[in-house]
């Protein structure tokens, strides 16, 4: 409505839902005028074609695709309050999903902010004062301020931890998250308070980048609060956490995983801090403290930053059966040997049976009024607000206070029986339960899906004045959103982040449309009004510099195995994608045409050999040109390309923040080539090739970003011992398969240029042996020949180097193993070998020699992984055949 | 007027195909010192030895201590000794003859009638009166329990009857059970060991809006004269303990009953510790960093009586 009157003749709505009585509008006021700092935005976007705004979705799709962001929602979101971005026990639901980010961001006012920073700061020292009480002398339990049965119903109450043995400061609260949402009035409310392990600082951060890029003036010209302030007092505060005598404290960033919900967001924040990302089989607990179990020795922790929640955290204590935790770790918190923050049990602040008591306790603990207010929340566990949430049941969201018992319940929409249910739970065990209202959320103006109808709370009827005469794909409409704040302990107070997380709501609130998904979010902008807020606007965002620290390592063995399989797999991708390219050409030449025993039926044969993706062409007869396609792109068959960069892409994600973020662009684009292969179904191989030239090209700069950008540590010592493994083993094979087969003199020559063509050696080849093909030259060049990189001995030499290199390889079995194959490499004669190889006594003899090295090269590959990679024994309880007391 | 026990309660834990390299533990072995029982002596030796070792008091007040044996063994043995006096206390008065409703927690609104300045720590009952890890409370308990607590009932009655039900109707059978076994396997099996029984009577009691504790412990293996041997004896034994709050006239009472054998707790019962359930109290529980393959325990217990001091 309001929208047109500014921008006449534009399609796209910048504000307004339905008029009067509607929602709170961040953009536009009531009086149609744009608020402040949203006036170069509102100009640019009204700018913008369809083509444009499409354009800049894409940008930012393919952003954060180079960027390798994710999100991998694990359950239903909760229906109405967001916030289900924490938690670290689920089972993933889908694969990462690739993060949303709406380009448009949400734009708050410095003055306006200024009074939201006060309240979060002020609740921040509400939630430590009783999170500090709980644990500790539990005065505000015994005075009834907060109903007992509150808390000891909670599960996030973690009774080990109470204690008055324990310093206060053990239970200090050292970051918050808040989830907020902005009423008719115009003011903000708290929806739901994080602080078991604050998700989404990262994310945030992410955005921030993203943003300044596909927006680089707006960003530029914004008088914008930088988000990298808030991450350096982390830092500090990280620093200034660890146990008093400790002088240079070791920081810990604890995931729950690499596969986990928010993994993104830990190892972005874990490298933005320059801290080590650790899951809990990577620490072990010795002499009463904790220890980095890294190769060669192990190191002390002192502070752990935890994103696993913290019942997880000590399978000894706390959650029995936990394989995310440290046994061992609650005791060494009692000992004050390490620091874990959020301290273990900061999540009973979650508990949102704790809103209706807030305003009281900061009267009675800080002397203060409450400055931001929570959502109108009864707890059922008092008689009189149990029958005010039983009589308006209709009206209200109905939450359980523990997460784990699922989400938000909407009373209106409970089918009869299921309402009957609710009811009987809420008499039988009213202290588990709060009602809240229903907040009518503030819109902002968000890109959304041209073909969506604009439905949502109150935009029915509003037909057309967000679409243009074609339907674009994309369009801007009023969306409600959610703003997830954060806060950092500073000294003996809390700093907000001057930015946040704010979620885009879906417009739809039906039980139906509840399927595994996440929200679209936005970046905040908190402008300033008197100019550019601080000097350090020329330092780009999210760049810190950590002077005199050396870089977060942690080459633990999970860490170690990971990247020796992104060497190997990156390797195996590249070989057979070589291969598939060769054959493919000769293929070409001889337009298909397979003849039994043939050059082209042996190199076809060698494909399925080197991919061991039986039966292939060994024991079938598929057609050439769709068997080599699925070669590449089917990643359901065992051995293809597609299937080694997924497992390359799985192993990157396991280790992303030793990774340049160069590596995520070029597996992102990867994935644009396979992807643009995959939709071309009626390829005769052009597409296969031009493709697979794409994909090759990518291999090589991923060779030459962990060449060129990868500090030398072990980490990296045993990537590139894994490319040496790998190029190894699929040279011999590659070998094998093709220099073994018995064919005609010209088919022979054939396949060896193939070969030779396949393992990047023909021009040497040529330029080295006069006078054609010859099986002793072949061996010489791709077996012995270590000065060649693509020789089975300078793969063996490879390894060797980056063994050697490793701390504590001075015995190394492996080492020993590579040195002898080392030796015997060197002392065998081509021609004493197979100087003779055209014979059938020669070539049985070649291929046993084979064979004997393949399996040489495969027992050092397992001497690698048992001297380097084994992860820790997990432990088991005392007595794991189970048993009785009695 | 006592018993004096010793008491010597030994766990042994043994492993085989393979040595564990690391224990790390956490035991509840050391009797409290109560109103009605003294601990004169007590020793805990841990072999092999730990290299590390912490007691400290926990949220319920139970002695509580962590350990690490980094030693690689095949055999880990936890012994403790203990000399203690024991007596019997007897409920107050009134609990006997006043309604069981008057003794149930409030909820909610209540909350500060509850907290009495002659009952300080009343507010820590309702720790107790909430479903807990391994106590469920289903519906199957509460319709089991109000059987006994019909209305008006006096609470020292329907307290009495309940145990005597659940030692009627429930069957003692050695092994029936394990430890994870729930309350709600029990209430259908109807059989099962002195933890269970003591679960599903602390569970009827909670359904009933009375907060009641597990309790651990050891039982006299020595009959008093004339009165015929106990069954739960040569193990830890377990009971309940229900609240009785405080009234203007007296403090708040725990009283405990011992299901198993059909009656409150006497001077032969001698209290461990005290929890929400079995695994708040558990006599020893521990993680081992281990490749064997095979693992078993055996529990040992002997309280000998002790001439009075």
């Amino acid at each position: 409505m309001t929208d047109l009157s500014y921008h006449p003749g534009r399609s796209h709505d910048l504000g307004g839902t339905d008029g009067a009585g509607s929602s709170y509008d961040e953009c536009l006021a009531a009086d149609g005028l744009v608020r402040p700092g949203w006036e170069p935005l509102v100009d640019a976007f009204a700018e913008l074609t369809d083509r444009g705004l499409s354009r800049l979705e894409g940008d930012v799709s393919r952003l954060l695709e180079d960027d390798g962001v994710t999100y991998t929602p694990t359950r239903s979101p909760l229906l109405v309050w967001p916030g289900d971005l924490d938690g670290a026990d689920e089972q993933p639901l889908t694969d990462p999903l690739p993060w949303e980010l709406d380009p448009m961001p949400l734009v708050l006012d410095g003055r306006e902010w200024h009074q939201l920073e006060l309240g979060l700061a002020q609740r921040a020292e509400l939630l430590n004062r009783i999170l500090i009480d709980l644990y500790g002398e539990q005065r505000l339990l015994a005075d009834g301020l907060v109903p007992a049965l509150a808390v000891f119903g909670h599960e996030e109450y973690l009774r080990p931890m109470v204690g008055v043995d324990l310093a206060p400061s053990a239970h200090q609260l050292f970051m918050t998250g808040t989830d907020l949402g902005r009423g008719r009035d115009g003011e903000w409310q708290v929806l739901s308070d994080r602080t078991q392990a604050p998700s989404g600082a990262g994310y945030a951060m992410q955005n921030r980048r993203v943003v300044s890029r596909v927006l680089p003036e707006l960003y530029h010209q914004a008088n914008l609060f930088r988000l990298t302030p808030f991450f350096h007092t982390m830092r500090m505060g990280l620093v200034d956490a660890a146990p008093s005598q400790v002088e240079d404290p070791r920081v810990v960033v604890l995931s729950p995983g690499a596969h986990s919900e928010t993994a993104f967001d830990q190892a972005f924040l874990a490298s933005l801090l320059g801290f080590p990302l650790v899951e809990g089989n990577d620490l072990i607990v010795r002499d009463g403290r904790v220890w980095l179990q890294s190769v060669g020795r192990d190191e002390p922790v002192d502070v752990i930053l935890r994103r696993v929640d913290a019942g997880f955290t000590d399978p000894l204590e706390l959650l029995q059966g936990s394989r995310l935790g440290v046994s061992g770790l609650t005791d060494c918190v009692r000992r004050g040997t390490v620091s874990v923050v959020n301290s273990l049990g900061s999540g009973v602040l979650e508990n949102p049976a704790l809103l209706p008591y807030l305003p009281e306790l900061c009267t009675e603990l800080l002397g203060e009024e409450l400055r931001i207010a929570s959502v109108p929340t009864l707890w059922c566990g008092t008689d009189a607000s149990r029958r005010v949430v039983l009589d308006n049941l209709d009206s209200l969201v109905i939450r359980s206070i523990n997460r784990s018992d699922g989400r938000s319940i909407i009373g209106a929409m409970l089918p009869p029986e299921q309402r009957a249910e609710l009811i009987d739970q809420i008499e039988a065990q009213p202290y588990r339960f709060v009602g809240q209202e229903l907040l009518p959320l503030s819109t902002a103006p968000s890109l959304v899906d041209g073909g969506q109808v604009d439905g949502g709370q109150g935009g029915s009827g509003q037909g057309g004045s967000g679409r243009g005469d074609d339907d674009p794909s994309v369009r801007i409409a009023p969306r409600e959103i959610v703003l997830r704040s954060f806060t950092i302990r500073q000294g003996q107070s809390y700093v907000p982040m001057l930015g946040g997380l704010a979620q885009v709501m879906p417009t739809e609130r039906d039980e139906a449309t509840v399927v595994p998904s996440q929200r679209a979010t936005k970046d905040v902008w908190v402008v300033s009004h008197t100019g550019a807020p601080d000097s350090t606007v020329h330092l780009s965002e999210g760049t810190m510099a950590h002077p005199g620290l050396k870089p977060g390592e942690a080459m633990v063995p999970r860490v170690l195995d990971d990247l020796f399989w992104f060497g190997r797999y990156a390797e195996r991708a590249e070989q057979l994608l070589r291969l598939v390219l060769a054959v493919r050409g000769v293929a070409v030449e001889q337009d298909f045409r397979v003849r039994p025993g043939g050059d082209l039926d042996t190199l076809l044969r060698a494909v399925t050999h080197l991919s061991a993706s039986y039966p292939g062409f060994v024991s079938g007869a598929p057609e050439p040109t769709a068997e080599l396609r699925a070669m590449l792109l089917d990643s359901r068959r065992r051995g293809t390309v597609a299937r080694s960069l997924g497992a390359l892409s799985y192993a990157a994600q396991g280790v992303r923040d030793q990774l340049s973020t160069d590596v995520w662009m070029v597996l992102a684009g990867i994935d644009r080539a396979i992807t643009g292969l995959r939709a071309a179904r009626l390829d005769r191989g052009n597409q296969l090739a031009d493709s697979g030239e794409r994909v090759l090209a990518s291999l090589l700069a991923l060779s030459g970003i962990t060449a060129e950008n990868m500090v030398r540590d072990s980490g990296w010592y045993l990537l590139d011992a894994g490319r040496g493994v790998e190029r190894a083993l699929q040279m011999s094979s590659l070998l094998r398969h093709t220099l073994v087969p018995h064919s005609g003199p010209e088919d022979e020559e054939h396949i060896i240029e193939a070969t030779l063509a396949a393992a990047e050696s023909i021009v040497t080849y040529r330029r080295r042996y006069a006078g054609g093909p010859r099986h002793a030259d072949v061996l010489d060049l791709l077996v012995l020949d270590a000065s060649n990189p693509r020789s089975v001995a300078f793969g063996v030499r490879r390894i060797v180097n980056a063994l050697r290199a490793v701390p504590g390889s001075a015995t190394s079995r492996a080492l020993r193993i590579a040195d002898e194959l080392i030796d015997r490499l060197a002392a065998e004669g081509t021609a004493d070998l197979f100087g003779h190889a055209t014979t059938a006594d020669s070539r049985a003899a070649l291929n046993d020699w084979l064979v004997r090295l393949h399996d040489q090269i495969e027992q050092l590959a397992q001497a690698i992984t048992e001297q380097y990679l084994q992860p820790p024994p997990v432990p088991r309880p005392i007595s794991f055949d189970a048993g009785g007391e009695h | 007027m006592g018993r004096r026990y010793r008491i010597t309660h030994v766990t042994t834990y043994s492993y085989t195909g393979g040595d564990v390299t690391g224990s790390l533990g956490t035991f509840h072995l050391r009797p409290r010192n109560l109103p009605w029982q003294q601990v004169t002596e007590h020793n805990v030796t841990v072999s092999p030895q730990a290299a590390q070792r912490a007691t400290r008091v926990d949220l319920y007040g139970n002695s509580c201590t962590n350990f690490h044996v980094v030693e690689p063994h095949a055999e880990l043995v936890i012994t403790a000794v203990t000399d203690c006096e024991v007596s019997t206390v007897e409920p107050p008065p009134d609990a006997m003859i006043r309604p069981w409703e008057e003794f149930r927690l409030r909820r909610g609104d209540d909350v500060e009638v509850e907290a009495r300045p002659d009952d300080d720590h009343g507010w820590e009952a309702y720790d107790f009166l909430l479903a807990s890890p391994r106590i469920s409370l289903p519906a199957e308990a509460h319709t089991y329990a109000a059987t006994s607590f019909t209305p008006g009932r006096p609470a020292g009655e329907a307290l009495i009857d309940l145990l005597h039900r659940i030692h009627d109707e429930f069957e003692y059978e050695s092994g029936s059970t394990t430890v994870t076994t729930s309350v709600e396997e029990v209430l259908t099996a109807r059989h099962g060991v002195c933890q269970d029984f003591a679960q599903v009577m602390i569970s009827c009691l909670r359904t009933q809006g009375m907060a009641a504790r597990y309790v651990s412990g050891y039982l006299a293996t020595v009959p008093p004269p004339g009165r015929p041997r106990l069954v739960g004896a040569d193990a830890s034994h377990a009971w309940v303990a229900v609240w009785l709050p405080g009234t203007t006239d007296r403090p708040g009472f725990w009283w405990h009953l011992d299901p198993t054998n059909d009656r409150p707790c006497d001077e032969s019962h001698a209290t461990v510790a005290w929890g929400r359930d079995y695994g708040d109290v558990a006599p020893v529980r521990g993680i081992i960093w281990t490749t064997s393959s095979k693992s078993s325990m055996k529990v040992s217990v002997d309280m000998a009586p002790l001439p009075l001091g």
